[in-house]
């Protein structure tokens, strides 16, 4: 298959089930919420190291936040819903109480997921857990921090009916959601754009990952939305699980049975991770289709792991021949 | 199911009790069924169907969408008492204990309203415990007398003391000046989008001054809910100082009064 002159690999992305939660971060102004959205999602690109695979899922109005402020929508991920009990009150304490102005609320009631549709997710379910988040850090208001149950407007996340927790903080309070809830989802979409050499292809993998800048319920969690090291199953060594993908680094060509055209001079990975495999699919796809609209891409590939390893499969030619549809 | 009640204004005695009319316990029922609703007028009771022209419309099944319009009324007490759900709409001036010990639901008065909205009913030591009432008129004494949680909203002025005792919960009311606001409240918020008049207050509030208004979303928040139910419009301005107090200081002194800028 070619789109534009890029040859799109007979290839598939596999991906794992994960489970992730949706914060809704206000504060007074962009500058404070901009730092405040980079600060928590800091330190979260692979769970293989961080507590976390978290990135800004899209900028909101004011009118569309819960307390009608600028506001942002981030995603977290982890393997389970209990690394994210114990992940999210970390961040939330270290990265947003601290940071000036700003107030969290739960966002998943507002996702744009088949899955939260619901008015509110149950405990019983098992798509959904709830656990505790602003309760875990009320403490730090001494006995001074008050609660409220708050109803939200139409139109604006955060309708439902809300426990949020006032802390007493050097600059007014600290508003934060009582509890969050955690569903299941999905990480580890992804493309391999291979560009002629290093600056085209780090091009393509820039727009590609601006493409879906405001695509709602995935996110992007590597720097910048892109991974250069991108990793193979297996090491020479025993302690490692995981290691450099030579068959794709372009200075091992000739020493290794590699992946690359003549003409690929670099490789960028864009990983995605989103609420259903709907939102994967149609990221992907948007992101195929930006990399075939830029100059000098040779290939879009996938990484797998053989099929073996995730469960969702995303193959190339059926995300692009399907528009990234279902 | 919505259905509309208007009052006949037909002879004979004038009820004071309006419990009875629950979008909760209404909603669901057949035309028949509503018709033949007793309605206890002193210490005779009469159906419905006699009292009231009723109209409906069938809507979705779920309960929470049940709506009892009422129209032309007396002044009734007692309205949306121990409502559990639904929305009560009335149009036209309301007696006393409006919502009393409700649990959830919405009503809304187009007109005036009598003292202790949201306050216990006489089996409860609480008032409301969930829900919102909407008054887009004047309210009179005791605004929120014992409420534990939920939302009141005056569109106009109150009389003494908004809060009065109360435990918890948002009161908003849209015309200052206040008189005595959270008298001997425990916890819960007061808050006043007009001048609060502090100046004739006495002595169980203490003063905390005044807060940029966008250091408290949650405050932001409640005004931004109660201006979208008088007024459909969903902006909150954050622009201005509040003022605060803390009350009441002679009971546990965790509630709050604000003057909304």
């Amino acid at each position: 298959m070619k789109i534009h002159d890029v040859t799109i690999e007979d290839n598939f992305a596999e991906a794992f089930r994960m489970w992730a939660c949706r914060l809704i971060v206000t504060a007074i102004d962009e500058h404070w919420l901009r730092i405040a959205a980079s600060e928590v999602t800091g330190y979260g690109t692979s769970v293989i190291g961080c507590d976390a695979e978290a990135g800004i899922e899209r900028w909101l109005e004011p009118d569309a936040t819960p307390d009608g402020r600028p506001g942002v929508a981030l995603l977290f991920f982890a393997f389970n819903a209990k690394a994210l009990k114990t992940a999210m009150p970390n961040r939330l304490g270290q990265c947003l109480m601290t940071c000036p102005t700003t107030a969290v609320f739960d966002g998943m009631a507002h996702a744009v997921s088949p899955q939260s549709q619901s008015a509110t997710p149950t405990q019983a379910s098992k798509d959904f857990e709830r656990f505790d988040f602003g309760n875990a850090i009320r403490y730090f208001g001494d006995g001074h921090q008050k609660s409220k149950v708050i109803q939200g407007v139409e139109g604006a996340e955060g309708t439902n009916a809300q426990r949020v927790w006032r802390i007493p903080v050097m600059d007014g309070e600290f508003t934060v959601s009582d509890t969050i809830d955690a569903c299941k989802a999905i990480g580890g979409g992804n493309l391999l754009i291979c560009g002629k050499d290093q600056r085209a292809a780090l091009d393509a993998a820039a727009a590609a990952v601006k493409s879906i800048a405001d695509m709602p319920n995935v996110i992007t969690p590597f720097p910048g939305g892109v991974v250069r090291s991108g990793s193979k199953v297996g090491s020479r060594y025993k302690a490692l699980f995981a290691s450099t993908n030579d068959a794709y680094c372009p200075t091992l060509r000739g020493k290794v049975a590699s992946q690359l055209s003549d003409d690929t001079g670099a490789v960028y990975e864009i990983v995605i991770n989103g609420l259903t495999e709907e939102d994967i699919a149609r990221a992907m796809y948007t992101c195929i289709a930006s990399a075939c609209e830029s100059k000098n891409i040779v290939a879009i590939d996938a990484g797998n792991y053989g099929g073996k390893l995730g469960k969702f499969h995303f193959r190339l030619h059926d995300v692009m021949t399907n528009e990234g549809a279902a | 199911m919505t259905w509309m009640l208007t009052w006949k204004n037909a002879s004979g005695p004038t009820p004071v009790d309006g419990s009875v009319l629950r979008p909760d316990q209404l909603g669901g029922l057949e035309h028949d069924a509503v018709c033949k609703t007793l309605m206890t007028i002193g210490r005779v009771t009469r159906p419905l169907g006699e009292l009231f022209d009723i109209t409906g419309e069938p809507c979705a099944g779920d309960p929470h969408q049940h709506e009892l319009c009422l129209a032309n009324l007396p002044r009734l007490d007692r309205l949306g008492a121990g409502m559990e759900r639904g929305k009560l709409l009335i149009t036209g001036d309301v007696g006393d204990d409006l919502g009393a010990s409700m649990t959830g639901g919405l009503i809304r008065v187009n007109g005036n309203v009598g003292s202790r909205v949201g306050g216990p009913d006489f089996d409860s030591p609480r008032g409301m415990t969930g829900g919102e009432i909407v008054i887009s008129g004047n309210a009179e004494h005791h605004v929120g007398h014992l409420m534990r949680r939920g939302m009141i909203i005056v569109g106009g002025t109150c009389g003494k003391s908004p809060g009065f005792r109360m435990l918890a919960g948002t009161i908003v009311i849209a015309c200052g000046p206040l008189d005595h606001p959270g008298l001997e409240m425990q916890r819960g918020t007061v808050i006043c989008l007009d001048g609060i008049g502090a100046e004739s207050n006495g002595d169980h509030l203490c003063d905390a001054g005044s807060i940029a208004a966008t250091a408290m979303p949650a405050i932001g928040m409640s005004v931004r809910r109660a201006t979208h139910l008088l007024s459909s419009s969903s902006k909150v301005s954050y622009e201005g100082e509040a003022c605060l107090w803390h009350g009441d200081r002679f009971e546990l002194n965790k509630g709050e009064v604000i003057q909304w800028p």
